[in-house]
């Protein structure tokens, strides 16, 4: 199923097919997540209309955790098959990645404030999220320092591998260091169980998050083949300026 | 595994005549220590509080910033290329790697830390304790050191990218390094869970870190 799409020219009809696909699913997910949970769900009875961040929250964490995922499955694919295509992709997961972490940070914060009274705790979840992100510049700087895309991408899956060993051993070392040590003074967000009608623009939101995600790594694969067509060709003929790429 | 104490030996012998290389982990360790104890202030009583989280900042930074052109020397005449296409294996070069950095780096330090604690306020009994708890933790330090350095060796501001990979590595260390050394101090134990899964950590890098650093230590030489 893989090699199949490990061809540029095959994968580039499946990202012109599916790029579009994705961005329709997110626009349309989105808007009903969007206007329903902020507008017909209900507010809670604890946090009354602040707890509605929690449809722009939950999906972040919930796609930075993936995300970085499916770097780790990419870039195994890549060090087990070497398809190249493997470390397009896990490349272009990394940016949207990092910035969903950044946002589920922050949005936690814009949470947390009228919730717990603080910006930032040291909660054990918020903790792991923030070494996460570090992950994430971890790999990204790999790829921005070393100059030939062949051995940026050998090191880029070697540190995106041993990262993912390393998540479960991150977040049970920051579990039990909060516990001990966290008051148990925190109003825990998750208080009352969900009711179906949260729930039903949560799940919208999950889906155009996801849908989103497909999208950039779509749009951040075709960009980085066009790139390397681009460089192909003007290591071919150094003295024209480089022409706009066709499909090969 | 000849090869292996026969780089060792030589590693040894230039970072002993080369002015003093492996005293820089170990002043590192001291000027931090230093540097803790007057940004914390001058009360005994505080600086005993801060003093487990002084000395493993200290300790990551100082093993973290020694490994900083550990492969450097044989990536840039050749040796490691020689190496590499001589023996099957590189796991007796990366061991001899991890045992240079352990004794030029982590020894030194952790032999000296109860005599730094002191100036943090820890009496000196209860300083070895924390310098066992430090040699418990090191090795896990050292490992990700070597794989950091592997990573980014050869490459332009290589030490500040394995710096930017370590943190996330080395945030478990802290945690438990930290959490083992109050435990001790307050409590007493020496061998906690904490120190337990401290010795854990160091043994999970152990089985995990070589295989990473040796590949990458190939992919350096690509």
């Amino acid at each position: 199923m893989w090699s199949r799409f490990s061809n540029p020219a095959k994968f580039e009809a499946l990202a012109r097919t599916g790029g579009p696909i994705a961005c329709g699913v997110f626009l349309l997910c989105a808007a009903f997540g969007l206007v329903v949970g902020l507008f017909f769900s209900p507010a809670d009875y604890q946090q009354g209309d602040s707890a509605r961040i929690m449809y722009m929250h939950v999906p972040a964490a919930w796609m930075s955790m993936g995300a970085y995922s499916f770097i780790a499955m990419m870039s195994l694919i890549a060090f087990v098959w070497r398809h190249s295509l493997a470390d397009v992709a896990a490349r272009a997961a990394a940016a949207p990645g990092a910035v969903f972490t950044a946002l589920a940070l922050f949005t936690g914060a814009v949470w947390g404030k009228p919730t717990w009274g603080a910006w930032w705790v040291w909660d054990a979840r918020l903790t792991s999220m923030l070494l996460l992100l570090f992950i994430y510049f971890g790999y990204m700087a790999v790829w921005q320092a070393v100059p030939e895309t062949a051995r940026a991408a050998r090191f880029a899956r070697i540190l995106a591998l041993i990262g993912f060993i390393n998540v479960p051993i991150i977040k049970f070392s920051v579990d039990w260091w909060n516990s001990l040590h966290q008051t148990a003074s925190i109003i825990r967000a998750d208080g009352p169980t969900i009711h179906p009608s949260m729930l039903t623009p949560l799940f919208a939101m999950i889906i155009a998050y996801t849908a989103l995600f497909v999208w950039l790594v779509f749009l951040g694969m075709r960009a980085a083949l066009a790139r390397r067509r681009v460089e192909a060709r003007g290591a071919r003929a150094p003295s024209r300026p480089a022409a706009p790429a066709e499909a090969v | 595994m000849k090869l292996g104490t026969a780089i060792l030996t030589r590693d040894l012998a230039l970072a002993f005549r080369s002015g003093g290389g492996w005293f820089y982990a170990l002043f590192f360790f001291a000027v931090f220590t230093a540097l803790a104890g007057i940004a914390f202030g001058p009360s005994l009583t505080a600086l005993a509080a801060a003093a487990p989280a002084a000395i493993w900042l200290a300790a990551a930074l100082a093993i973290q910033f020694a490994a900083a052109d550990l492969f450097e020397s044989d990536l840039g005449d050749g040796s490691l290329r020689v190496f590499a296409a001589e023996q099957k294996s590189l796991l007796p070069y990366w061991a001899t790697k991890a045992g240079l950095l352990a004794l030029t780096a982590a020894a030194p330090m952790i032999v000296a830390a109860p005599f730094f604690l002191t100036m943090l306020g820890v009496p000196f009994g209860r300083g070895i304790g924390l310098a066992f708890l430090l040699l418990l933790g090191a090795p896990a330090l050292v490992f990700i050191a070597v794989l950091t350095a592997a990573l980014s060796a050869g490459l332009r501001a290589g030490g500040l990218l394995a710096m930017v990979i370590a943190a996330p590595f080395a945030a478990p260390v802290l945690v438990f390094g930290v959490m083992a050394a109050k435990a001790f101090l307050l409590g007493g134990v020496l061998v906690s869970p904490e120190a337990l899964i401290l010795a854990a950590l160091s043994l999970f890098m152990a089985a995990t870190t070589p295989a990473f650093a040796i590949a990458a230590l190939r992919v350096s030489l690509e």
